[in-house]
């Protein structure tokens, strides 16, 4: 059975009332890891947000069942106590509060009864794992960081957090290369865990260090293309001329 | 002599009006009240009181307009002053004054948010505290003053001496109504952490007036945390005199309900090379109410001085209202001044990033709310004594909802 399955999702703008997801379709299974790429304004994020229930997109038609069921009723937060993680192309800067104390009380919220000192370390040994200095836990929460350690912070969030999938939204960009190859062993270690993966990426170099089970081409709110990790050389050497012509009318 | 005013009267020669206000016709305490609160001072505390009774009773109540006084009245019987005081023993009684203390104590008179409140516990107090530190002398322990009943009548009268450091605390755990006025001097080289609490709120009237008078290469830091109430008026006024001096002022409050706050924190800039920041932080909910009044003036010979005014309030609720009401006025060119406000609603995009984390509409509104006060208390929290500002926290968390 599919783990996240997208099925003819449409969705608009709740405020003005315009499509930006035209029917998507998309089934990941549990331990895959799917790549989407597109070009800019294509709705790609949108998807990403309608998937986790951002409130400024309303859901037409469709629908989004996580493990069989529908999860198109359930608020932001009941989808990531279910499970879902997104890692945000922009991520929030919140004052105030600590990135290692803010890790612990979600976890609380989430109902862990794990004790502090093994969450510590936990949430220590992480940073490793993300390559970001330890002192980033006593700063607040993504306030001033860099635009790659906004991304390791993401992705130290959801090594803790441990979904059962999880979105990333532009993860390779902003990083520099030895970033870039230190994160994509971390998800490449969390997905052997069983996590299921979705990139959205524009990049091939992310696809060197992981290899994704597909890839699909996201155009127009719609998915045109699905093959596997050789579409996206492809697209790298061709850009998506190619594709559009194909849906062109 | 003429006593320190909230609004200098001549800019740039032009001749301003102090605006004539309505008055309250309430009923006043009397003579023999007067007499009373008098009884078993030292000579130079009467001589200090009957001077600020004869212009008391010149006065009237004001009625204020943004934040109205039309539901208050005078308690009787009249309140005393009763306060806990842990710390170094460097302090007296304030109806034990001297007579050098009472020409200091009337040098540093001052208007405040309205002469008739500033009077009223000069006049009425029965105490206070005077503190004087010695020399040079660094307490590593606080000083704090706790009042402890529901009413209260004071005047104090802080003096920090050349090259000395001070953290002090100001406790107000509750209470219905107070009438405090302080008088601050800090000489040469002073330093000093200064804390007042006020945990008040609901129907409850506050008038708390404070002046600074900073002296060369002297420190102030003054936190100022207050809750709201029927009226709740904290009135702070800072003023450079020495070259170097420098004042650090940050206000937080909290009203909810129907509560009101109308806050007013005046920076005086008389010394070249000195400054003075003021820094509020504050949050509106429910139907209340805040006003925010910071203002800085420079005054023409403070070269290379800088003064900044910055407010930031977060508003919960539809119905809260906030007024900042900056204020800057500068007769120096050589100088560094600035002034923002900045009012507003959570950002969306905020609360959902944090619930995309997996915690509740609510827990995220908590958790921003908190994060906002957060460095402050911060600093309270390494400056001064741990308990004081725990229970703060925990009050100013439970208030978010
Ligand atoms: N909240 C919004 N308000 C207005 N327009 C929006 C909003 N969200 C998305 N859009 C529009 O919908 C389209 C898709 O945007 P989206 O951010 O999903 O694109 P994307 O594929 O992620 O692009 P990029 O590769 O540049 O990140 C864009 O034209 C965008 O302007
Ligand atoms: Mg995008």
């Amino acid at each position: 059975m599919a783990l996240l399955e997208i099925v003819d999702l449409h969705a608009v703008l709740a405020e003005e009332n315009i499509e930006i997801l035209k029917g998507v379709n998309l089934k990941i299974n549990e331990g895959q890891i799917h790549a989407i790429m597109g070009p800019n304004g294509s709705g790609k994020s949108t998807l990403a947000n309608v998937i986790m229930g951002n409130s400024k997109y309303r859901v037409t038609s469709g629908d989004i069942r996580l493990e069989g069921e529908s999860i198109l009723d359930l608020t932001v937060d009941q989808r990531a106590k279910k499970g879902i993680f997104l890692s945000f192309q922009h991520p929030q800067e919140i004052p105030g509060v600590r990135l290692r104390k803010f890790l612990i009380s979600v976890k609380q919220a989430l109902g862990s009864k794990e004790p502090l000192l093994k969450m510590n370390r936990k949430i220590e040994s992480l940073t490793d794992v993300v390559a970001l200095n330890q002192e980033f836990l006593e700063r607040y929460l993504n306030l001033g960081f860099s635009g790659g350690e906004k991304k390791k912070s993401e992705i130290l969030q959801f090594g803790f957090l441990k979904p059962k999938v999880a979105i990333f939204d532009e993860i390779d960009s902003g990083l520099d290369v030895d970033a870039l190859r230190k994160i994509a062993e971390a998800i490449n270690k969390f997905k052997d865990e069983g996590m299921s993966i979705l990139l959205i990426t524009h990049y091939q170099r992310l696809l060197d260090y992981i290899s994704p089970d597909r890839v699909h081409v996201y155009i127009n709110g719609q998915i045109a293309a699905t093959d596997g990790p050789e579409l996206a050389r492809k697209i790298e050497e061709n850009g998506y001329a190619f594709l559009l012509e194909g849906i062109e009318r | 002599m003429s006593i320190e005013r909230t609004l200098n009267l001549i800019h740039n020669e032009f001749k301003m009006l102090e605006p004539m206000s309505k008055v309250l016709d309430i009923e006043e305490y009397t003579e023999e009240d007067f007499l009373a609160s008098i009884d078993g001072g030292s000579k130079a505390f009467k001589v200090f009181k009957r001077r600020a009774y004869e212009e008391y009773k010149t006065l009237k109540f004001p009625a204020w307009k943004r934040v109205p006084l039309n539901k208050f009245s005078l308690k009787r019987p009249i309140p005393d002053a009763n306060f806990e005081l842990m710390g170094p023993k460097i302090y007296k009684r304030f109806f034990e004054m001297d007579e050098s203390e009472e020409i200091l104590a009337h040098s540093l008179d001052f208007q405040g948010s309205d002469r008739k409140f500033t009077l009223l516990a000069d006049s009425f107090s029965t105490d206070g505290i005077i503190v004087r530190t010695e020399k040079a002398a660094n307490y590593a322990e606080t000083l704090i003053c706790k009042f402890t009943s529901e009413s209260q009548l004071a005047s104090n009268l802080i003096i920090v001496e050349e090259n000395s450091k001070l953290n002090m605390v100001f406790y107000t755990p509750g209470g219905d109504f107070s009438a405090i006025t302080s008088r601050f001097l800090l000489k040469k080289g002073a330093e000093l952490n200064l804390l007042f609490v006020n945990l008040s709120s609901a129907q409850s009237h506050h008038f708390s007036n404070n002046y600074y008078v900073i002296g060369e290469k002297a420190k102030l830091r003054l936190y100022d945390v207050n809750l709201g109430g029927t009226v709740v008026a904290p009135y702070h006024l800072v003023k450079t005199v020495g070259q170097g001096a420098s004042a650090n002022v940050k206000p937080l409050f909290f009203p909810v309900g129907n509560e009101k706050i109308d806050m007013l924190y005046l920076g005086r800039i008389i010394a070249p090379e000195s400054s003075i920041e003021i820094e509020g932080i504050g949050t509106v909910t429910d139907s209340s109410k805040a006003v925010f009044r910071g203002s800085i003036e420079i005054n023409k010979n403070a070269k290379n001085s800088s003064g900044n005014e910055h407010s930031s309030t977060i508003i919960l609720s539809d119905k809260a209202i906030v007024q900042a009401i900056p204020g800057l006025f500068v007769d120096e060119n050589d100088v560094n001044a600035s002034h923002a406000a900045s009012i507003g609603s959570i950002e969306n995009d905020k609360i959902y990033y944090l619930m995309t984390r997996g915690l509740s509409e609510s827990e995220a509104l908590k958790l921003i709310v908190a994060g906002a006060f957060e460095p402050v208390f911060q600093e309270i929290k390494e400056i001064f004594d741990d308990e004081v500002i725990g229970g703060v926290r925990n009050v100013f968390s439970e208030r978010i909802r």
